[in-house]
C-alpha cells in the first residue's frame, strides 16, 4: 500500500468570498478505498469535483500517476489529460439521456479516449457485466430504475479504467433497498483492487468497506485514519460529535 | 361584373403557385442561415463569451423589438451605405438578397432565444458527466447537450418558422414577386383584388398546415428519446 497513486497538496477553492476548501492535502495509495465523511457543506463534493477538474481550483498541486498539475493555472489540454485519469460516479447518476445504456459507457471510450468502436463496445459490455446490467445494454436511461441507473453510472466510470474512481454520494438519491445493493457492488469493487475515493453519508459502509476514513469539516481535513480508530476512538472534538450523533442511533457495542 | 367571383380564386391559384419558389426560398434560406447564426448567438450568450455575448444580447433585443418591415428597409437602404463607407459597393445587388439578409437576421434572433433556453433546460449534470467522461466542451455540446436541446427547442422553432412564412409576405413591399407580390399584381391587373388575396390566403393556410404536420412528425419521431430528466425515475 505504499504506492501513492494520487497526491494532492494545498488545495484551495472559494466560491466568491466564501472559502470552501482551505489547503487540503490528500494522498491515496494504489488499491486503497478511502471514505470521505463530514457534514453537508464541509467541502467533500467540491474536493471531489476539483480532483476531476469539474471545478477550477484556486490553488494547489495535483499529481495522479506520473502527471503533475498546478491546479490554478492548468491549461485546457493538460486539464483534459488529468481529467481522463479519474472517473466520477454522480449522486444523481447523470446518465446521458439521449444515449442508450451501452452508448453511455462507450461515449467516453470512443470520443474521450479514441478507442476503436468495436473494442470500446467490448470493454463497455465487460463493465456492464460487472455491475449486472449487460442485459439492459440497449435500454434508455429513462426506462431504468434509480438503482439500475446508478449501476450504469458505475459501469460508465469503471470502463474508463481510471487511476482513481471518484464516487460522489452514490447512494444518496436511492431508496433503502437499492442503497444496500449499490453499496454491496462498491464493496466488491473495493475488494477487487480498485482505487476509490467515496463521499458518503453511509457510516456503516464507510466503517466496513473502506481502508481509511477522512473526516472533513468547514473545508479542512479534521481527522483521518483506519475506520476502527476514527470511529472507535476519535481524537478531535468535532469528529467525536459527528460520530456520536451517528452512534446514538445504534445499539451499544456496534463498533466492537 | 359580380362583386365576388369564387371561380377567380381557382384561376389565380395556379398563377400564385408559380411564385411559390420565391416565398419558399425566403423561408428556406432565412431558416437555414437563421438557425446557424441563432446557434452562434445562443452559445456565445450561454458560454458568456466576452464582448460577443453582449453584442449578441443587443442584436437579439433589437431584432425582436422592431417590426421586420422596419428591419427590411434599414437593411435595404442602410446596409449599402454602411458598406460603402468601408469601400464595398453592393448598390447593384438584387433586392432579394437584402430580403434574405433581413429575414435571416430576424430569424436568428428568435431562434437564438429558443436555442438558448433549450440549452439551459438540459440538466447541468449532463455537462458534468460529459466532462467526467473525458469529453471536451465542444464534444459535450455536439454529442450530449445540443441533441437534447434540439428536442426541447423543436416546438418553439416550429412556431417561429410558421411565423416566418407569414412574415415573408412583407417582402412584396420591396417589390419582390413572391406569393403576396404576385397576388397584389394579379389583383391590380384583373380588378379582382379580393379574390387574389383570398387565393393567397388559401395558399398560406395550406403551407402552414404542411409545415405544422411536418414538425409534428419530427417531434413524434424524437418523442421516444424525449428526456428532460425525470429525477429518480
Amino acid at each position: 500500500m505504499s504506492d501513492i497513486i494520487l497526491e494532492l497538496r494545498g488545495l484551495e477553492k472559494s466560491f466568491g468570498k466564501r472559502s470552501v476548501l482551505k489547503g487540503v492535502d490528500l494522498r491515496i495509495a494504489k488499491g486503497e478505498t478511502v471514505a470521505l465523511l463530514g457534514p453537508s457543506g464541509s467541502g467533500k463534493t467540491t474536493l471531489l469535483r476539483c480532483l476531476n477538474l469539474l471545478e477550477h481550483a484556486d490553488g494547489g498541486t495535483l499529481r495522479i500517476e506520473s502527471q503533475s498539475l498546478e491546479l490554478h493555472r492548468a491549461g485546457k489540454k493538460e486539464s483534459l489529460q488529468m481529467c481522463r485519469r479519474t472517473a466520477m460516479v454522480f449522486q444523481h447518476y447523470d446518465l446521458f439521456l439521449n444515449k442508450t445504456v451501452l452508448q453511455n459507457v462507450t461515449e467516453g471510450l470512443v470520443i474521450g479516449r479514441k478507442i476503436p468502436a468495436k473494442e470500446a463496445a467490448q470493454t463497455a459490455m465487460d463493465a456492464l457485466e460487472k455491475v449486472g446490467m449487460a442485459d439492459r445494454a440497449n435500454s434508455r436511461p429513462q426506462q431504468l430504475s434509480g438503482g439500475q441507473q446508478q449501476r450504469v453510472g458505475i459501469a460508465r466510470a469503471l470502463a474508463l479504467n481510471p487511476a482513481v474512481l471518484l464516487l460522489d454520494e452514490p447512494t444518496s438519491s436511492l431508496d433503502p433497498e437499492r442503497v444496500q445493493e449499490i453499496l454491496d457492488l462498491i464493496a466488491v469493487l473495493a475488494k477487487s483492487g480498485a482505487t476509490m475515493l467515496i463521499v458518503t453519508h453511509e457510516m456503516a459502509f464507510a466503517y466496513e468497506a473502506s481502508d481509511r476514513v477522512i473526516f472533513m469539516d468547514e473545508g479542512e481535513i479534521v481527522e483521518q485514519g483506519p475506520p476502527r480508530e476514527v470511529f472507535g476512538n476519535p481524537q478531535q472534538e468535532r469528529t467525536k460529535q459527528f460520530i456520536t450523533r451517528f452512534l446514538n442511533n445504534k445499539s451499544p457495542g456496534y463498533f466492537i | 361584373m359580380k362583386l365576388f367571383e369564387p371561380e377567380a380564386i381557382l384561376r389565380f391559384l395556379p398563377k400564385l403557385l408559380t411564385a411559390l419558389p420565391v416565398t419558399l426560398g425566403i423561408v428556406l434560406i432565412a431558416s437555414a442561415a437563421g438557425l446557424l447564426l441563432g446557434l452562434l448567438l445562443a452559445l456565445s450568450r450561454v458560454e458568456r463569451l466576452p464582448v460577443l455575448s453582449q453584442l449578441a444580447a443587443v442584436m437579439v433585443s433589437f431584432l425582436r423589438g422592431t417590426p421586420v418591415l422596419v428591419q427590411m428597409f434599414i437593411v435595404y437602404y442602410g446596409l449599402p451605405l454602411l458598406l460603402n463607407t468601408v469601400g464595398v459597393n453592393i448598390f447593384s445587388w438584387d433586392k432579394i438578397i437584402f430580403i434574405y439578409i433581413t429575414y435571416s437576421l430576424n430569424c436568428a434572433a428568435f431562434f437564438s432565444e429558443s436555442i438558448r433556453s433549450a440549452v439551459l433546460a438540459v440538466p447541468k449534470g449532463q455537462r458534468d458527466a460529459a466532462a467526467a467522461s473525458g469529453l471536451s466542451r465542444a464534444q459535450a455540446y455536439r454529442r450530449i447537450i445540443l441533441p437534447q436541446s434540439a428536442v426541447i427547442a423543436l416546438p418553439s422553432v416550429g412556431m417561429t418558422l410558421t411565423g416566418l412564412l407569414q412574415d415573408s409576405s412583407l417582402a412584396f413591399s420591396l417589390g419582390i414577386l413572391d406569393v403576396m407580390g404576385r397576388a397584389n399584381a394579379l389583383g391590380a391587373v384583373t380588378s379582382r383584388v379580393l379574390e387574389a388575396y383570398a387565393a393567397a390566403a388559401i395558399l398560406f393556410i395550406a403551407l402552414t398546415i404542411v409545415f405544422e404536420q411536418a414538425f409534428r412528425g419530427v417531434q413524434r419521431k424524437l418523442a421516444p428519446q424525449n428526456h428532460i430528466a425525470k429525477g429518480t425515475a
